[in-house]
């Protein structure tokens, strides 16, 4: 096993393609369709924009330095000291996200299948397998990509595929009837979902060839928007004005379909996308924070770290939120912090090391 | 160091099965009831829940082999009552000794009682639970749904799957409205509270069931029933007409011709800021049954048998907008047409609403085409 350190540009894309939407894709429909209504696609086509547009300045950030992370980047850009305190903010903000992926999914298969188990046991269970993933490193967690996204897009297509008999254009209508402000706050749930191209930020320090790297970049966006946007109208086009009323609509999407009684209650199968995809969700961002964590204080033995945060994880987990009304709030966010977080830190980064850049080509 | 690989990988082999072998929520068959069907009755305050359960011939044949010679048999229909539907649906255990399973339940019927005091809860906890599909039939009995759920259908053991294949096959006569779960939830949000649900009753004749008409639900409560030829005038309206026979009577003879398919357009027109609607009906058909043996079909006759069968789908459809205004409820769902087509000019209209509705013009268009005469000249 030749292990380099490096994962392939397409890998990488894979990755981002399986766990952008996976997440998402079980809860929000319903929340922007409590918002946008019928005119949710619009919601998602000005996210998808915000996306290329947000992946355009990531990527140029990026070839910059080429093999540094963010919080390299931050360090060389604005010096050890800011760089360090950027990099708590950052570690601080993946331990929650990261606890909050978890908590998701506990609470889901809490929720939906197994109704008496505790949520701590499946989050035991899915951490184990993601701290051995990410101790063997990138590379290995670049493979398990590539399989899973398979896993995934199989899965998927079989359940929209089903679903086309069900489907009912009328409740599609009526088109362009609400508001542009209640159009803009149905993007609220989905801005969670852009942001999640931070990762790219660390990871990308660890890819091969990152020359092509926008236009695969911004490939793969569209990719995870016409996911998105497939998801979603097959849920709402059978679901209707149900939609706004389900937790999981992707869930009760697959306990409704049936093809002449032959295929029927496919939630067994949203079983095999979700935990799968979660996995490769989990090792990702746990393999984040391990990088952030090791910017921030270099030491041989990273699965020190590895284990350390993903305890912290699960002790998060458990203890953020009381139930899950309080939990489902955190999923359509309303606080312009992961804004910040997500995205104005490193554009102004972005700002700065260009200036400086300029000044100092002005010198030479 | 290769062995030592070989008997790691067998010791981890050998200790995966072990957390695969169940988690907290495991239960045996035995252990569990699978429902199929559900009848709801009320009284007063008190749920009385009637659960049809499956029960697997294996177990019904072992019984009987005990038991030979006498006429006991298994029970497959239990009574159960309880403050709330889910209250009565786990006092189920009390007499069962098992917990139920619904995730196989198939029908959901409504006793007029239940469906007079109102569907909102009901539908509240069907939508809630987990193990509940929304693939699930609603009906409303004129009876008492216990009553229904006692009663036998011809080619099914077990009532509830009978139900369900008598809605399954409401493509034939097109006399029934089959609503499941999901559409039945559209229909309350889309129409606040206005619904149709089908019509369930005990047939003497047959002593078996008969579907019949369709319940008209307003303000989640059963308010009305419509017979099955209005029925058949709303399906035309909603472009959900398969097949059925249209009664025609030319010239004193009667002629039963068959639906072969049909397509609905409906346009909504303004004058005044006040909605026309148009609603145009187009029927492919064929002629199945003349009473007189030694006709002879011309052209001529054809054409004017198309004009007197639009005349019979025409007057369908024009008695179920009269139901409909009789008992002022838009269960046909004019308004979200209305919305649907033009949700600006909706907004302008929707207060008045309720002087427009009795107002309504609609007019009705229908072109039937018969194509067949079937193999007699």
């Amino acid at each position: 096993m030749i292990n380099n350190g490096k994962i392939s540009l397409n890998q990488l894309c894979l990755i981002l393609i399986t766990i952008i939407p996976s997440t998402s894709m079980l809860f929000l429909a319903a929340s922007i369709y409590k918002k946008a209504k019928q005119d949710y696609w619009i919601s998602i086509l000005i996210i998808g924009i915000a996306m290329i547009l947000y992946s355009l300045f990531f990527t140029k950030l990026v070839k910059m330095y080429p093999g540094k992370n963010f919080i390299d980047i931050c360090k060389s850009v604005l010096g050890n000291k800011i760089g360090i305190l950027l990099g708590i903010i950052y570690l601080t903000f993946f331990l929650h996200t990261t606890s909050s992926v978890l908590r998701e999914f506990g609470f889901f298969l809490n929720e939906t299948i197994y109704y008496e188990t505790p949520t701590l046991f499946f989050s035991v269970g899915i951490l184990i397998p993601c701290i051995y993933v990410v101790y063997k490193d990138i590379e290995v967690l670049g493979r398990v990509g590539e399989f899973i996204f398979i896993v995934f897009i199989i899965t998927i297509s079989l359940i929209v595929i089903i679903s086309i008999p069900s489907i009912e254009l009328n409740t599609l209508l009526p088109l362009l009837s609400q508001k542009p402000s209640s159009i803009i706050e149905g993007t609220y749930g989905l801005s969670i979902w852009g942001g999640q191209l931070l990762i790219l930020l660390i990871l990308s320090s660890k890819v091969n060839d990152i020359e092509n790297i926008t236009k695969s970049i911004i490939n793969s966006v569209i990719i995870i928007v016409i996911i998105i946007l497939v998801i979603t109208t097959t849920i709402i086009s059978i679901f209707g004005c149900t939609t706004e009323l389900l937790t999981f609509p992707f869930i009760s999407l697959a306990k409704y379909v049936s093809t002449e009684n032959i295929l029927q209650r496919m939630d067994t199968i949203i079983l095999i996308v979700w935990i799968s995809s979660i996995f490769l969700k989990l090792s990702v961002y746990l393999y984040c924070a391990t990088q952030i964590a090791l910017s921030i204080k270099q030491i041989k033995n990273k699965i020190i770290y590895t284990v350390s945060i993903s305890i912290m994880i699960l002790i998060l987990a458990q203890t953020l939120w009381s139930n899950s009304i309080e939990f489902k709030s955190i999923l359509v966010p309303e606080s312009p912090i992961y804004a910040v977080i997500q995205v104005l830190i490193p554009i102004i980064i972005y700002l700065i090391a260009k200036f400086k850049n300029r000044t100092k080509a002005n010198k030479i | 160091m290769h062995t030592i690989k070989i008997k790691l990988c067998i010791s981890i082999l050998l200790i995966i099965p072990i957390c695969l072998c169940g988690c907290w929520n495991k239960t045996d068959l035995s252990e569990k009831s699978i429902i199929s069907g559900v009848g709801i009755d009320r009284n007063e305050d008190e749920i009385h829940l009637t659960l049809q359960t499956v029960i697997s011939e294996e177990i019904t044949a072992g019984e009987e082999g005990i038991k030979s010679g006498s006429e006991t048999k298994i029970k497959d229909t239990i009574f159960t009552s309880g403050k709330n539907i889910f209250d009565a649906a786990r006092n189920f255990s009390l007499v069962s000794g098992r917990k139920g399973m619904w995730s196989h339940c198939e029908v959901i019927i409504l006793g007029s009682d239940c469906a007079k005091q109102g569907i909102d809860q009901v539908l509240d906890y069907l939508s809630r639970d987990h193990e509940i599909r929304f693939r699930m039939w609603v009906l409303v009995s004129k009876t008492s749904a216990e009553e229904i759920l006692k009663s036998k259908v011809p080619f099914e053991s077990n009532t509830a799957f009978g139900i369900s294949d008598l809605l399954e096959s409401y493509k034939n006569t097109s006399y029934v409205y089959a609503v499941d779960l999901l559409h039945l939830g559209q229909h309350v949000i889309d129409l606040n509270g206005t619904a149709l649900i089908p019509a369930i009753t005990i047939d003497n004749i047959n002593k078996s069931l008969k579907l019949d008409g369709t319940a008209v639900i307003k303000d989640f409560k059963l308010i009305d029933w419509i017979d099955k030829i209005q029925t058949r005038g709303y399906l035309w309206i909603n472009g959900k007409v398969k097949s059925g026979i249209v009664n025609v009577e030319m010239d004193g003879v009667k002629h039963g011709i068959e639906i072969i398919q049909s397509k609905t357009k409906i346009d909504v027109n303004f004058e005044n800021n006040i909605p026309i609607i148009n609603i145009t009906v187009n029927v492919d058909s064929s002629l199945g049954d003349i009473e007189n043996f030694t006709s002879y079909i011309s052209l001529d006759y054809i054409e004017s048998l198309e004009k007197y069968s639009s005349e019979v789908i025409k007057k369908e459809i024009e008695s179920t907008i009269k139901k409909s205004k009789n008992i002022d409820t838009d269960f046909i769902g004019f308004s979200s047409i209305i919305y649907k087509k033009d949700p600006k000019r909706w907004k302008q209209i929707e207060e008045d609403w309720k002087s427009i509705f009795p107002e309504l013009k609609v007019n009705i268009n229908v072109n039937t085409n018969i194509y067949k005469t079937g193999l007699k000249s």
